[in-house]
C-alpha cells in the first residue's frame, strides 16, 4: 500500500484536476509541459532551434557531439516531427546504453577507486541493462540484493563490495543514492540542520545493512558478500541521550516485521571458518525487496527526480540527496505525475528519458524571454491569496507538530514499559548464546579436521599411486637397492599416512559423538527463549503501536510541513517578482522625474539668458550715459576753464582800471590818466558781460552735468539690479543641474537593481523549468565531444569494427537481425573501451573527488592550463580529420560550415564565416596551425564547454 | 535550526559572491576576508590594500613523527630524556633542546603547545587527524587544512593558486578536498617544480597564443550574448587565470631570489623548499606547506634527530626571521607538526617509537600569542599534567588564528556543511 499523501494545496489540486481530465491518450510529455505551465509563476523561453535541440539531446542521450554530416542531416531536414525521430534513433543505437551505463556508473559509484569488481566488467553490466531496457526496480533490485556468487549478476555487487561493506558507508550511499537523502549527519543525533532527517531515519536502513559483510573465498580467489543473522542496530544520540535498538525501517515508513529463528537454526550456511554465511533470513535481500516493490514513495521519486535533473539539468529537488519537507519541488504535481507514471510505466528508463525528450519543458531555450509585464502584474494579484494559504497551512503544520510530540511521548513510555520484557528476553538469547557456543566451537574442529582429513586422503591417494608404481618397477628392476629402498619408504610412509587420516577421522568420529549431549544442552535452552520471546513480542504489541501511530503523525506532520513550504517558495517566487516590478516601476519613476527636472532646468537656463540680454543692454545704457556724463564734464570744464580766463582779465582789467583811479586821485585831472581811467571803464564793461555770459553758460552746464550724473547712478543701479537677478537665476541654474545629476544617478541605481533583479529572476525561471539552465559536460562528455569535434575518433570506430571482426564478422550475422544488432554492441564497447586511456586525465581535471557528489561545477586554472599547454587538445586539433577536412577547403563559407557544425553543432553567422577567413588570410604561411588554432578557440569555448 | 534551501539556484550564489560582490563589501565568507571578485582587477590600488591584509598559514609538516624530547619540551637529565642539553631561547625561561639553536633565538615569536594528546599511533591516520581536525571515519573524507584555508581565505579572482604543496617529486593536484571540491586542492610543486603545463608549449609563440586567446574571447562574446551565467563566468575566467598565472611563473622559482638569499637558506632541498615558501608566501599565497622527512626514528633517534634537525634549524629560523622582518608575520601562521610525536621510552636500538599521548605542535605568526607556552608534561614526559589538547583543538586554532570564525558553515552546493567538528574548540590561551 502506498503511504498517505500529503495534503494538495487547493490550488495544486485544481491542476491535478485539469490534469486528471485530460484525455487519456494525451502522452505523458504534454501532461508534464502543461503541468510545468500551470505551475509557472515567471515566463517561459521560447522553443530552442534544431542545431541547440540536437546538440542538447545528443549531448544527454549519447554523452557526445553529433558529427558535421549528422548535424547537416539533421538541420537540413524538413520533416515536421524529426526531433522524436532523432530521440527514438538515439534511444535505440547501441551508444545509449554505453553512454547511461556511464551515467549510471558516476551516480552509483561517485568515482570510487575499484576493489573487487572493475570499471569495464560494471559498466558493460550496466550496458547490457540499458541495451536491454532492464527496468530501473528491477536494476536496483539486483544492485541491492546481488552477492557476486553467481557470475552474471557478480558485477551488480560492485556497489557494496566495492564499499567494503563499510555500514556507514553503505547507508550514507544507500541513503543518497537510492532515496534522495543525504542522513549521514543524522549517525550520532538527529541531523542538526535539517529538521526532518532523524537519527533513527539512519538506523533504520543501517539495520537493513549492518550485518552484511565481505567474505574472501579464497578458493575462488573472489571476494563475495555474506550476511550474519545477528548484529543489533542501535543508537544512542549524542545530544538527547536517547537511545534504543531499531529493526530495519525504509525512509517515510515503519520498523518491518521480521520472522525469528533460533540462534543455531538461523543459517543455510553458518559463519564457520571458509564458509560464507548465509542468513536464512537476509535483511538486505528484504531492503532489496521492500526499496524495489513500488510501494516506497521516497525510493520512486528519488529516481524520478534524478531521471529528471539528468535530462533537465537540475532535479525538481535540489540537490537529488536532500529531498525533506523544507526543500520543496520546484513543481510539485510534475514531480507527482513523472513518479507515479514511471511506476505505472514499470520502471521503463527508456520511455520515461524518452517522454522527458519530447517535452517542450526539455526543449526550452536558454536564453531569457524579454517581455514579462503580464507575469509581473499576476504575480502582484497572487500575493495575499498566498500569504493567507500559506499562514494557515503552517498553522496547520504546527498543530501536528504537538501530535508529534505527543506521539513521541507516549513511545517512549511504552518502549519503557517494554524494558523488563526485552531484558528477559535478551538474557534468554544470552543464555543461548552461552549454550551455543560449545556447540559452534566443536563445528569449528570438525570443520577444521575433516578439511585436514581432506588433505591427508588425498595424500594417502597420492602415495598410494606412487606405491603401486614404484613396486611394479621393483618388479622390473629386482636387484636395483635404491628402487627396493624407495619402495620400502614409500610403504612406510603409506602406512604412516594411513595412521594418521585413522587418526582424523576417529578424532572426527569422536567428537562428532560428543555434539549430541551439547547439542541438547543448547535445546534445552531454546525453551525459555522461546517463550520469553512470545512474551516479548506479546508485550512489544503497545510500542508497534505506538511506534505506528507515531510514524503515522510524523508522516503527517511532515507532508503538511511540505505543503507549507511549498505555499512558501510560491510566495517567494511571486515576491521577487512584485520586488522586480517595483524595481521597475522606481526606473520608470526616476525616468520621469529625470524629464521634469530637464524641463525645469532648460527654463532655468533660458531664463539666465533672457536676465543676461536684460543685463547686457542695462550695461549698454551704462555706458551710454556714462559717455553723456563725459561730454557733459567736458563742455562745463571747458565753460569753467572759459570763464575762469574770462575772470583773470576781468580782473586784471579791474585791478588796472582801480589802480588807475588812485593814480589819478593823486594827480587829479591828469589827461592821460583821466582817458586811460576812462578806457578802461570802457574795456571793462564789455568784459564783465562776456563774463557773465560765460558764467551763466557754465551754470547750465554745471545742472546738465548734474543731470547726467544722476542719470548715471539710476543706470547703474539698473544694471546692479539686473546683475543680481541674473546671479540668482545662474545659481538656480546650478541647483537645477545637480537635482538632475542626482536623479540620473538614482536612476542608474535603480537601472542596476533591475539589472541584478533580472539576474535573480532569470536563476529562479531556470530553476523553474521555463528557462534552459547551462549544465556541464561530465568529464566523460567533454573528452568524448572533444574526440569527435577534431575527428580524432574517426579512425577509431573502423577499428574497433575491425576488432570485432576478429570474433564475430558482420557476414556471419547479415541475416539476423537481433546477432547484427548485438554485434553494433560489441563495437561500441570495444570503442568506448579503446577510448579509455583518452578520457582518463580529463576525469583527474574534471570530476571531484572519489565518493563526493559528481555534479558540482568548478573551473581551475589548471584545467585552462591543460587545454593551452599540454598535448592533448592542440595534438587532437592538429591531427584529427577535422584538421584534414578544413585544410583543403578554400571557401570561407564551406570552411567555416565544416568548421562551426564539427564543433559546435550549427551554422557559423556572417561574421563568424568573415573572422575565420580573415584570420586564415592573416597566416598564409601556416595555414595548418592556423586551422589548428581556430579548432583550439572554439572547443575551449564556453559554448562548447556547457551543455546548451 | 533551519536549513533554508529556498534561496535556489547556486549559480547565483556564485554570482553574487564570485564575480559581482563588490570589493568593500567584502564578502566576508565564512569569517574570513575574501578579496571579491573581479572587482580586484579593475580596482588595483584597494586590492593591494586588502592584500595586505590577506591572512597566509605555512605548515612545516615533519614527516615520521618529530621527537619532541629532541624539540620543543627537552628532559634533559631525565631517564627518558636522552643526551642532549636545553638550551635557553630568546624567551626567558623557555628553553628547547640544544639541536635548535637558531631557532632558540626566534621563539619570542614563536608559541609551543607541550600538551598534544591525539590518542592516535598510526602514521597515516595520525597525519589524517592532524591537517583535518577529525579522526577518520569511513563514511565521510573532510578536507585538509590547506583546501580549507583556501576555501575560507584565498582571493577568489586570483590568478594563482590559494593551496600548494611542496613535495619532494611529482606534480598535478592533491586530492584532499573531499567534499569542497578540486577547486581547493593543492597543486603540487614537485621538488620545487612550478605547475604542470605552465609553460606555453613551443609549438605556439606568444603572439600565436594571444591571436587564439582573442579568438576564443570572441567566441565566448558571441555566445554569452545570449545566456551568461556564474557558471560560464567561472568557465572563461579559469583561463584568465591560467593566462595570469603564465605570465607569473616566476613566482615558483626560488632561483630568482638573491644569491645572498639562497646562500643564507642553504643549497639543500629543504633549504630551497624554505626560500620557495617565502617567495610564494610574498607573492600571495594563501596555504603553504612544506615536508621535511624522515624523522620515523625507531632506531638511532639522537644521531638521525642532530642529522635532520640540523638541516631543518637554521632555514626555519632564517624563515621566521625574514618574515618578521618583511612584516609578514602578523597576517601569516607558521606551524610545524608531526602525525605524532616519539616515546618517552628509548628502546634497545636507541630509537624512539610513536607515541601521541604527550607531545609537541610548535605555532607562531598570525593571531598567535608571542612567547606562549601551553601545557606541560610531566618530568619524564609521559603524560601530559596540564591544558590537554587534541588535533581538534589545534584544528580550530590554526584557522581562528588567521580570522576564521569555526563555529560557520561552508556552503558547499546547497548543502551546509560546518568548517571545523562542532563538538571542539579553539584554544583561547594561544591567541594573542
Amino acid at each position: 500500500m502506498l503511504p498517505p499523501r500529503f495534503v494538495l494545496p487547493f490550488g495544486l489540486m485544481l491542476f491535478c484536476l485539469t490534469a486528471s481530465v485530460l484525455p487519456a491518450a494525451e502522452s505523458l510529455s504534454v501532461r508534464i509541459d502543461s503541468l510545468v505551465e500551470a505551475d509557472q509563476v515567471g515566463p517561459v523561453a521560447a522553443v530552442a532551434g534544431d542545431a541547440e535541440f540536437l546538440r542538447r539531446v545528443t549531448l544527454d542521450l549519447h554523452g557526445i557531439v553529433p558529427t558535421s554530416a549528422e548535424a547537416r542531416a539533421f538541420l537540413d531536414d524538413a520533416s515536421p516531427n524529426k526531433r522524436e525521430i532523432l530521440v527514438d534513433r538515439l534511444l535505440s543505437s547501441p551508444r545509449y546504453a554505453v553512454h547511461m551505463a556511464s551515467v549510471f556508473d558516476v551516480m552509483l559509484m561517485e568515482r570510487r577507486p575499484d576493489k573487487h569488481v572493475t570499471t569495464p566488467d560494471w559498466q558493460k553490466y550496466l550496458q547490457a541493462a540499458f541495451q536491454n531496457n532492464v527496468p530501473f526496480d528491477q536494476l536496483a533490485r539486483e544492485i541491492l540484493s546481488s552477492d557476486g556468487v553467481d557470475p552474471t549478476l557478480r558485477p551488480a555487487a560492485k556497489f557494496f563490495l566495492d564499499r567494503d561493506a563499510e555500514p556507514n558507508i553503505m547507508t550514507r550511499d544507500v541513503g543518497r543514492i537510492f532515496f534522495g537523502m543525504d542522513l549521514q549527519c543524522a549517525q550520532c543525533h538527529d541531523h542538526p540542520l535539517v529538521d526532518h532527517y532523524l537519527q533513527t531515519d539512519y538506523y533504520g536502513l543501517y539495520a537493513f545493512m549492518n550485518r552484511t559483510v565481505v567474505f574472501a573465498d579464497e578458493a575462488a580467489k573472489k571476494s563475495v558478500l555474506g550476511e550474519k543473522s545477528d548484529g543489533e542496530a542501535s543508537y544512542k544520540s549524542v545530544f538527547t541521550q536517547d537511545a534504543g535498538h531499531i529493526r530495519p525501517q525504509l525512509p517515510g515508513e515503519n520498523e518491518i516485521d521480521e520472522p525469528r529463528f533460533r540462534q543455531g537454526e538461523d543459517y543455510v550456511a553458518p559463519p564457520l571458518p571458509g564458509v560464507r554465511p548465509v542468513p536464512k533470513y537476509s535483511r538486505r535481500a528484504k531492503l532489496a525487496e521492500l526499496a524495489t516493490n513500488g510501494a516506497n514513495r521516497q525510493f520512486n521519486l528519488n529516481i524520478a527526480n534524478r531521471l529528471w535533473g539528468h535530462m533537465m539539468g537540475r532535479g525538481l529537488v535540489h540537490p537529488v540527496d536532500l529531498h525533506h519537507p523544507l526543500n520543496p519541488p520546484t513543481h510539485p504535481a510534475v514531480l507527482d505525475l513523472v513518479t507515479s507514471e514511471f511506476v505505472a510505466m514499470k520502471y521503463d528508463l527508456r520511455r520515461l528519458l524518452r517522454e522527458l525528450a519530447l517535452t517542450q519543458t526539455y526543449q526550452r531555450s536558454i536564453e531569457p524571454p524579454t517581455e514579462l509585464t503580464p507575469q509581473l502584474a499576476a504575480a502582484a494579484g497572487q500575493i495575499p491569496g498566498l500569504t493567507a494559504e500559506y499562514s494557515s497551512l503552517k498553522g496547520v503544520a504546527g498543530e501536528s507538530q504537538k501530535l508529534v510530540e505527543a506521539a513521541q511521548t507516549e513511545f517512549k513510555a511504552a518502549r519503557a514499559a517494554l524494558a523488563t520484557a526485552e531484558a528477559a528476553w535478551r538474557a534468554t538469547e544470552t543464555a543461548v548464546t552461552a549454550a551455543k557456543k560449545p556447540v559452534d566451537d566443536l563445528l569449528t574442529a570438525i570443520a577444521k579436521l575433516q578439511k585436514d582429513a581432506t588433505a591427508k586422503q588425498a595424500a594417502v591417494t597420492a602415495i598410494a599411486e606412487a606405491v603401486g608404481k614404484s613396486t611394479e618397477a621393483g618388479k622390473l628392476l629386482p636387484n636395483d637397492k635404491d628402487v627396493a629402498g624407495a619402495v620400502a619408504t614409500l610403504t612406510a610412509k603409506q602406512t604412516q599416512l594411513a595412521g594418521e587420516l585413522a587418526g582424523v577421522q576417529k578424532s572426527i568420529a569422536d567428537q562428532t559423538a560428543a555434539m549430541p549431549p551439547i547439542q541438547s544442552k543448547l535445546v534445552e535452552a531454546y525453551v525459555p527463549a522461546d517463550a520469553a520471546y512470545s512474551a516479548y513480542v506479546e508485550a512489544r504489541k503497545p510500542v508497534d503501536a505506538a511506534k505506528a501511530n507515531l510514524i503515522t503523525v510524523w508522516n503527517r506532520h511532515k507532508a503538511e510541513t511540505l505543503a507549507a513550504a511549498i505555499r512558501k517558495k510560491r510566495l517567494e517566487a511571486d515576491e521577487a517578482h512584485v520586488a522586480f516590478l517595483s524595481t521597475l516601476e522606481s526606473v520608470a519613476k526616476t525616468k520621469a522625474e529625470i524629464d521634469l527636472r530637464k524641463t525645469e532646468l532648460a527654463a532655468a537656463v533660458s531664463a539666465v539668458e533672457q536676465q543676461q540680454l536684460d543685463v547686457n543692454s542695462k550695461v549698454n545704457a551704462v555706458a551710454e550715459v556714462e559717455k553723456a556724463v563725459v561730454e557733459a564734464r567736458k563742455l562745463l570744464d571747458e565753460s569753467k576753464a572759459m570763464l575762469a580766463e574770462k575772470q583773470t582779465v576781468v580782473q586784471a582789467v579791474t585791478d588796472a582800471f582801480a589802480k588807475t583811479e588812485f593814480a589819478l586821485q593823486k594827480i587829479p585831472g591828469d589827461v592821460e590818466l583821466t582817458s586811460a581811467v576812462q578806457k578802461l571803464k570802457e574795456r571793462l564793461e564789455p568784459l564783465v558781460k562776456e563774463a557773465t555770459v560765460l558764467e551763466q553758460t557754465m551754470t547750465g552746464r554745471t545742472s546738465a552735468m548734474t543731470e547726467v550724473e544722476s542719470k548715471l547712478s539710476a543706470a547703474k543701479l539698473a544694471m546692479s539690479t539686473a546683475s543680481t537677478e541674473l546671479t540668482n537665476r545662474q545659481h538656480l541654474v546650478g541647483e537645477k543641474t545637480a537635482v538632475l545629476n542626482r536623479t540620473t544617478e538614482g536612476l542608474r541605481d535603480a537601472e542596476l537593481a533591475v539589472a541584478s533583479g533580472r539576474e535573480k529572476l532569470v536563476d529562479q525561471w531556470t530553476v523553474a523549468s521555463g528557462v534552459r539552465s547551462l549544465k556541464q559536460l561530465s568529464p566523460e562528455q567533454l573528452a568524448w565531444a572533444l574526440m569527435q569535434s577534431t575527428g580524432v575518433l574517426d579512425p577509431q570506430r573502423p577499428a574497433a569494427d575491425a576488432e570485432i571482426e576478429k570474433t564475430v564478422p558482420k557476414a556471419s550475422v547479415a541475416n539476423d537481425a537481433a546477432l547484427a544488432k548485438s554485434r553494433d554492441v560489441r563495437v561500441e564497447q570495444q570503442l568506448n573501451e579503446a577510448m579509455r586511456g583518452n578520457v582518463t586525465p580529463f576525469v583527474s581535471l574534471y570530476a571531484a573527488s572519489a565518493g563526493q557528489p559528481q555534479d558540482d561545477f568548478f573551473a581551475t586554472p589548471d584545467q585552462a592550463l591543460f587545454v593551452a599547454n599540454a598535448g592533448t587538445v592542440i595534438g587532437w586539433a592538429s591531427g584529427g580529420t577535422l584538421s584534414q577536412r578544413l585544410a583543403p577547403l578554400t571557401d570561407a563559407k564551406a570552411f567555416a560550415d565544416e568548421l562551426y557544425l564539427s564543433t559546435l553543432t550549427r551554422y557559423p553567422s556572417e561574421i563568424e564565416v568573415n573572422e575565420a577567413a580573415q584570420y586564415l588570410a592573416s597566416r598564409p604561411a601556416e595555414r595548418p596551425q592556423a586551422i589548428r588554432e581556430l579548432i583550439w578557440s572554439l572547443v575551449t569555448s564556453a559554448e562548447f564547454r556547457f551543455n546548451h | 535550526m533551519r536549513c533554508n534551501y529556498s534561496c535556489g539556484s547556486m549559480d547565483h550564489l556564485m554570482a553574487r559572491r564570485q564575480f559581482l560582490g563588490a570589493l568593500t563589501t567584502g564578502a566576508v565568507a565564512a569569517g574570513g576576508i575574501t578579496v571579491g571578485g573581479l572587482s580586484v582587477l579593475t580596482q588595483p590600488a584597494a586590492a593591494a590594500e586588502l592584500a595586505k591584509q590577506q591572512k597566509r598559514v605555512m605548515v612545516f609538516n615533519m614527516h615520521g613523527g618529530l621527537s619532541q624530547m629532541e624539540s620543543w619540551d627537552p628532559k634533559p637529565g631525565a631517564p627518558t630524556g636522552g643526551p642532549f642539553r636545553a638550551i635557553p631561547t630568546s624567551v626567558p625561561g623557555t628553553h628547547i633542546c640544544e639541536l635548535l639553536p637558531e631557532t632558540a633565538k626566534q621563539m619570542h615569536r614563536l608559541a609551543i603547545v607541550r600538551s598534544v594528546d591525539t590518542s592516535e599511533d598510526d602514521h597515516g591516520k595520525g597525519a589524517y587527524m592532524m591537517l583535518t581536525g577529525r579522526r577518520q571515519t569511513p563514511a565521510n573524507d573532510f578536507p585538509r587544512l590547506g583546501a580549507v584555508t583556501a576555501k575560507a581565505l584565498a582571493p577568489e579572482a586570483s590568478g594563482l593558486p590559494g593551496h600548494i604543496q611542496i613535495t619532494a617529486g611529482g606534480g598535478g593536484r592533491t586530492n584532499d578536498s573531499a567534499y569542497l571540491g578540486p577547486k581547493y586542492a593543492g597543486v603540487i610543486m614537485g621538488n620545487g617544480q612550478p605547475p604542470q603545463n605552465s609553460a606555453r608549449p613551443e609549438a605556439i609563440n606568444q603572439a600565436a597564443d594571444e591571436q587564439r586567446n582573442q579568438l576564443r574571447r570572441a567566441a565566448n562574446e558571441r555566445f554569452l550574448i545570449r545566456r551568461r551565467t556564474a557558471l560560464t563566468d567561472a568557465y572563461t575566467y579559469s583561463y584568465e587565470q591560467a593566462q595570469q598565472l603564465m605570465a607569473q611563473r616566476d613566482v615558483f622559482d626560488a632561483t630568482k631570489e638573491s644569491e645572498q638569499d639562497q646562500a643564507r637558506y642553504g643549497k639543500h632541498d629543504f633549504g630551497r623548499h624554505c626560500l620557495l615558501a617565502r617567495r610564494l608566501l610574498e607573492n600571495g599565497i594563501t596555504y603553504v606547506q612544506v615536508s621535511h622527512s624522515n624523522y620515523d626514528t625507531h632506531n638511532e633517534n639522537f644521531n638521525f634527530h642532530i642529522e635532520q634537525l640540523g638541516e631543518f634549524d637554521s632555514p626555519f629560523a632564517t624563515f621566521v626571521g625574514d618574515l618578521a622582518d618583511r612584516g609578514m608575520l602578523e597576517s601569516t601562521l607558521i606551524v610545524v607538526l608531526s602525525e605524532f610525536g616519539r616515546t618517552p621510552n628509548i628502546n634497545h636500538l636507541y630509537g624512539r617509537d610513536h607515541w601521541s599521548k604527550s607531545w609537541s605542535v610548535l605555532m607562531g605568526g598570525a593571531g598567535v600569542k608571542p612567547g606562549a607556552v601551553i601545557g606541560k608534561t610531566n618530568a619524564n614526559g609521559t603524560e601530559v599534567t596540564d591544558a590537554k589538547v587534541d588535533h581538534a583543538n589545534l584544528f580550530h586554532t590554526y584557522l581562528q588564528a588567521v580570522g576564521v570564525d569555526t563555529s560557520k558553515s561552508f556552503d558547499v552546493d546547497g548543502r551546509p556543511i560546518p568548517i571545523a567538528d562542532p563538538s571542539s574548540k579553539g584554544i583561547p590561551e594561544l591567541l594573542a
